[in-house]
């Protein structure tokens, strides 16, 4: 690249629209700059302070979040499945039941939930009108 | 008709006359830039510009130990979520903090040494 080393001769042809352009570019350049170097330093990680580190190896790992299950983590089993008590039905929430069959909608599900509530109450009057004498 | 063709002839000369006027301070802007970061070896040369408003641009030359001359031009890519920067047709990667930490710093340099030898007039 030939340098141009008069500025002045440079200076005298230059109309001061286009110096005023420039103007504009570089304090617009700069500002982008320092806009992303704030950016930049923003999403850096605060550095954990030393205090905290000498701390906390004796009860927990420095790392250590909420969401980390501990290594000796069990879930509770249910050995005796007599205690498992059956799930009320209700209507309301009858969407929300998972369907006995896999492929079956949400509407099916509360739809067969129904039929099987209406059959077990028309037992439950058979069986009371058999235990009090009285027939259909 | 003439008088459009010679609006056109006048308008172009006038895009061109501008464009090269605009080259011409970004030289100049690059020879004031490139001392901005100490001396330069002998028989090198360096270059540091605002192309735009997001592309900054560092040019040097210098002779390597083998006596064979050396380019490299760095090309800073200014976005709102970071600076990322591209050397020799290389594709763009980010600059570390510290990195942009000293451009931040040349730049508010080189807008202050420009200012003033050039566009306190502006």
């Amino acid at each position: 690249m030939q340098q141009d080393n008069s500025f002045e001769r440079v200076k005298s042809q230059v109309p001061e629209l286009i110096e005023q352009g420039r103007v504009a570019a570089l304090q617009l350049g700069v500002m982008h700059i320092i806009d992303a170097f704030d950016v930049m330093q923003s999403m850096q990680k605060p550095p954990i302070p030393e205090a905290v580190l000498k701390f906390a190896p004796k009860y927990a790992p420095v790392n250590a979040t909420p969401e980390v299950i501990p290594a000796n983590f069990q879930s509770r089993k249910v050995h005796n499945l007599s205690v498992v008590k059956p799930v009320s039905f209700d209507p309301l929430t009858a969407a929300q039941v998972t369907p006995a069959t896999p492929n079956m909608t949400p509407a099916q599900g509360y739809a067969q939930a129904a039929h099987e509530a209406a059959l077990s109450t028309a037992d439950h009057l058979r069986h009371m009108q058999e235990q009090i004498g009285i027939s259909a | 008709m003439i008088t459009k063709i010679l609006k056109n002839v006048v308008g172009d000369r006038s895009k061109d006359r501008a464009a090269e006027l605009h080259r011409n301070l970004i030289r100049h802007e690059a020879q004031i830039g490139g001392t901005l970061f100490g001396p330069v070896p002998n028989g090198g040369r360096r270059e540091f510009f605002c192309l735009d408003d997001r592309t900054w641009v560092w040019h040097e030359e210098w002779i390597d130990d083998a006596g064979k001359r050396q380019t490299k031009t760095t090309r800073y890519d200014i976005r709102p979520s970071g600076i990322l920067k591209a050397q020799d047709g290389q594709p763009y990667r980010p600059v570390s903090l510290e990195e942009a930490k000293h451009l931040k710093q040349a730049a508010m340099l080189y807008e202050q040494r420009v200012r003033s030898e050039m566009y306190s007039h502006v």
